[in-house]
């Protein structure tokens, strides 16, 4: 077993905490600056934080599979909290996306759910990865945990593509794509630019959520192998190996 | 199209969402790092 990097009690940095205020500011004072959609109005706004929410959740899951991938090929532990900490990370951005989305639906479209492909491809992922972070609670024994989580880990992201294309592979009441197409951006310039603003605000807030989520996962780690060594065996000196040698 | 008064509050609703969600998350983040080397503290 590869023990987390010992921390040996290092301050905890502030800066995370600090980018991700300055990142989340960054996107309120450009989504709130850009003029409104001609046939949206003002709706047009939540694009500003639903699109960064379900890239992030898209970026989280890709790290999720590259760090469950890296553990089931090197064994060492940090890759497991590198897959865990993006995959909560991500679970928190596919239900925010959810969220948006249905706050947004219910304006334009009159209800808050429809059982489009898209929607209900995206809550298939967000309950998938939910069931990843629950299948880590399944044991203490951190190789087994690690090793069972990464193998959900890699198979898990064949949802990512899915959940994207579904809107072009079947017919869908979400939109299609507008940035990312063959025929090139359907947005206005300033609307565009202000959603690059967002996502790479956001993708920087990721980033300094992840430092902090992996500072975290190393203190637990380091926790639970400070706790397993305390056990003793779980019969304390009452069982007694029988003799198996038929007293020869 | 709708008032945009009413588009407002639609915006506001998803941005307090937004914003609170983000708030609780990061937080709940900080209060497990704390928690958490509380405990390993107490340990050694």
């Amino acid at each position: 077993m590869t023990s987390p990097e010992q921390s040996e009690m290092s301050p905890s940095s502030v800066w995370p905490w600090v980018i991700m205020g300055v990142a989340g500011l960054v996107t309120f004072v450009a989504a709130m600056s850009v003029s409104p959609d001609a046939v949206q109005g003002q709706l047009s706004r939540i694009m500003y934080v639903h699109v960064p929410s379900a890239w992030l959740a898209y970026l989280a899951f890709g790290v999720t599979m590259f760090g469950s991938g890296m553990y089931l090929w090197k064994k060492n532990l940090k890759w497991d909290r590198l897959a865990h900490s993006s995959a909560e990370i991500g679970v928190f951005f596919t239900g925010l996306a959810i969220a948006l989305g249905m706050i947004w639906a219910k304006p334009t479209w009159g209800v808050w759910w429809t059982w489009d492909a898209r929607l209900t491809l995206t809550a298939i992922m967000f309950f998938v990865y939910l069931g990843y972070l629950a299948l880590r609670r399944t044991t203490d024994d951190l190789d087994l945990r690690a090793k069972r989580a990464s193998i959900l880990g890699v198979v898990a992201i064949i949802q990512v593509p899915l959940v994207h294309f579904s809107v072009v592979w079947w017919r869908s009441l979400h939109q299609a794509p507008t940035i990312i197409r063959p025929e090139g951006p359907e947005m206005d310039t300033s609307m565009a630019v202000t959603l690059l603003i967002a996502v790479v605000s956001f993708t920087v807030m990721y980033s300094a959520m992840m430092i902090k989520r992996m500072e975290l996962a190393s203190l637990d780690d380091e926790l639970t192998i400070e706790e397993q060594s305390d056990r003793g065996p779980a019969a304390g000196d009452a069982v007694v190996a029988p003799d198996l040698t038929g007293g020869a | 199209m709708m008032d945009p008064s009413v588009e407002w509050n639609w915006v506001l609703f998803a941005y307090g969402v937004t914003y609170g969600a983000l708030v609780l998350f990061t937080t709940s983040i900080a209060v497990r790092i704390t928690r958490t080397r509380t405990k390993l503290a107490a340990r050694r």
